[in-house]
């Protein structure tokens, strides 16, 4: 550009005319838009700091609630899967306790301690994991009943006979009941699909539950050595009578 | 501008509320949740459960409800040494006296030997023993 007023060349920054010292007018107009636009730069970039920060506090906010609602949901499900949860956490660490488990085991069935390895098996869910536990899975079947028939040998045996009570006779079908399940699951041959189901230590620990059931039935229901085997071999009805005759009878002599 | 401004502080102070009760809520479920867990591995066999067989005379229940607990880990609890004394107490008398009147006298010594062990045990529920030793008839063995 040039001086107005004696034609030098001028830059826009010159604020005046190097050649004539005149005011160079176009400058003062440029600082005066410069000062404009950058008031307006500034405001602008002021509404867009204000704007980001409070959208992006919304959107923390947000997420926060998204979260919270996910997390509840979550402790619902695994409130709702609880069990199921327990379930395989404890069936994982009997997967990975065969050596551990396996002696315990072995150790209640040296002792004929069959309510403990029902116990033991059930709580441990022996047999419903992988094959490593599968000899054990006729036994355990054995003993649910016989843990059954004990709690019911031991009711029925020493029924005192509460007036709002569960009846002697109620215990006695129960026990009958119970007692078919636990003959049936002597046979051994039911498990043959189950490795080793008829190992040695099988066959030993069937007959001392046999033999002890027979025992119990003896000793807590009065019955004798040939009738606790001929139960063995009765229908269920059959047996809820000859129970009823050894356990009614008793206690009506007691009275 | 400022009714603008008011409106988002609005917002913000009702998202801020909603925030806090789900917060609460989340803690209200995951304690619950944390119970539930601790019932389903055990609690339900605690001193209610065991007191209220003994109370019943229900000891063979008690038998089975101690082995449970002893699979779950649960063996060493300490409010519950007296009950598990009692089972097998319980336990062993029973099988002694099956095992005696069976013709089984090794078996019949080894559960003697465990009753031993289990009377130890009994702490404060003693006089149960007595109550174990006459609804078996054990006197009439010796």
């Amino acid at each position: 550009m040039e001086c107005k007023y004696c034609g030098g060349k001028l830059r826009l920054t010159d604020a005046k005319c190097p050649y004539c010292g005149m005011e160079n007018e176009e400058n003062r107009k440029h600082a005066e838009d410069m000062k404009h636009f950058k008031g307006q730069f500034e405001n602008t970039k002021k509404n867009v700091y204000q704007t980001t920060r409070r959208y992006t506090q919304i959107s923390v906010q947000i997420v926060m609630i998204a979260a919270l609602i996910v997390s509840i949901l979550m402790v619902g499900v695994a409130e709702h899967s609880s069990y199921s949860i327990r379930r395989v956490l404890v069936q994982w660490k009997t997967e990975n306790s065969y050596e551990e488990y396996s002696k315990i085991l072995d150790t209640y069935l040296e002792e004929e301690d069959f309510i403990a390895f029902q116990a033991f098996c059930a709580e441990k869910y022996i047999g419903s994991t992988d094959g490593a536990y599968e000899k054990y899975v006729p036994l355990k079947m054995a003993a649910n009943y016989y843990a059954y028939c004990y709690q019911n040998i031991m009711q029925a045996g020493f029924y005192e006979g509460k007036e709002y009570g569960t009846s002697l006779e109620w215990y006695i079908e129960n026990l009958s009941g119970q007692l078919s399940g636990f003959y049936s699951n002597l046979d051994l041959e039911r498990y043959y699909y189950y490795e080793n189901y008829d190992c040695e230590q099988n066959k030993k620990a069937i007959e001392a539950m046999r033999q002890n059931m027979r025992y119990l039935l003896i000793t807590y229901c009065g019955l004798t050595m040939e009738e606790a085997i001929e139960c063995e071999t009765l229908n269920e009805g059959r047996r809820t009578v000859l129970l009823e005759e050894a356990l009614l009878y008793e206690e009506s002599n007691a009275e | 501008m400022k009714n603008l401004m008011q409106s988002k502080d609005w917002k913000k102070t009702v998202l801020n509320g909603i925030i806090v009760i789900l917060a609460l809520i989340l803690i209200a479920r995951t304690a619950y949740t944390i119970q539930v867990f601790a019932e389903m591995s055990g609690e339900k066999y605690m001193e209610n459960n065991m007191l209220y067989r003994l109370k019943e005379e229900d000891f063979g229940s008690l038998v089975t409800i101690y082995h449970s607990n002893v699979a779950m880990g649960y063996e060493d609890k300490k409010e519950l040494q007296d009950y598990y004394g009692i089972a097998r107490y319980y336990e062993a008398a029973a099988n002694y006296k099956m095992y005696l009147e069976n013709g089984e006298p090794e078996k019949a010594e080894r559960e003697k030997l465990k009753m031993e062990e289990a009377a130890d045990d009994f702490g404060e529920l003693y006089f149960v023993k007595d109550k174990i030793d006459v609804k078996l008839a054990l006197h009439e063995l010796q």
